[in-house]
């Protein structure tokens, strides 16, 4: 299978080491991952726990402390973000063209989702 | 969960001070104008305003309707990752606490981002050459790692 930024994941982890993001290798013993694999897997960790709010006291610039308001992330969380966050960077290199897209929309549903969960637990504490 | 929240947080003075007004806060956090990802129905779409998907957000438009350049989005990240870094100045990530405690600034900014990688994974969705600066690429992978670290300091031996 030959890899497009179409239709596979840009920053998956191939099969090395040390979980660094590496192509694909030549010889096809690693085959591109479809953008929409691992939604499921994805699914079941954001909904595995909630993100909440949080709120503590933090110094400012000039040393006064004031109230902060926050978010906490489970780790399954965390780990999503991440990979999420890498796969945007990976498609906002400059001179990258993807398209048309071929997707079943479901990571578009998921990335939405997520990050909903996200600015509802960092803005719960405002007016 | 409230236990966790409180041991994963170093509270080191209780003292505080007055900030800015809830509206100012509520400008800086929404000074665009979201648009349509595909999923939300009723909403204008970026690239129907004439967003670029390879020089322009597609997640948001200025008010006025006009496209936000990709390197913009990016200076403007920069500066709340910035002040994000100030508010958590007083949070750690302990050993097995399980989660990873990020300020609302940061916690915006990724989900910022996050609606943006909604956007361009939308099915058959086109982006020509990227013609844009390596910033706002390298601030999403700088916050990937970030995030990346703190939860490797913050494991609990899964």
């Amino acid at each position: 299978m030959t890899f497009t930024p179409a239709r596979h994941l840009m920053a998956q982890r191939w099969n090395q080491t040390f979980g660094l993001y590496g192509d694909e290798p030549e010889d096809g013993s690693d085959p591109p991952v479809p953008i929409d694999a691992h939604v499921p897997a994805w699914r079941a960790a954001i909904r595995s726990g909630p993100v909440n709010p949080s709120r503590w006291t933090s110094p400012d610039p000039a040393g006064e402390y004031r109230s902060v308001t926050g978010v906490v992330l489970p780790h399954a969380h965390v780990r999503v973000v991440c990979d999420l966050l890498h796969e945007l960077a990976k498609r906002l290199r400059p001179g990258l063209a993807v398209g048309p897209i071929e997707s079943d929309g479901s990571l578009n549903e998921l990335a939405t989702e997520l990050a909903g969960m996200i600015r509802a637990a960092a803005d719960a504490w405002e007016p | 969960m409230f236990v966790v929240v409180i041991a994963a947080i170093r509270f080191r003075s209780s003292a505080s001070r007055s900030t800015p007004s809830a509206a100012d806060e509520r400008l800086a956090r929404q000074p665009h104008r979201r648009v349509a990802n595909g999923t939300v129905p009723g909403m204008v779409d970026a690239a129907s305003e004439g967003a670029d998907p390879a020089r322009h957000l597609l997640r948001a438009v200025h008010p006025d309707g006009s496209p936000i350049p990709l390197d913009d989005e990016a200076a403007r990240l920069q500066q709340a990752i910035a002040a994000a870094r100030t508010d958590e100045v007083g949070t750690d990530n302990d050993w097995r606490s399980g989660v990873v405690v990020i300020s609302s600034r940061r916690a915006r900014a990724i989900a910022d981002l996050l609606d943006e990688l909604a956007v361009r994974l939308r099915p058959g969705l086109t982006v020509g050459p990227i013609q844009a600066e390596r910033s706002l690429a390298e601030l999403a992978a700088s916050l990937s790692w970030h995030l990346h670290g703190q939860r490797s300091r913050s494991m609990d031996g899964e």
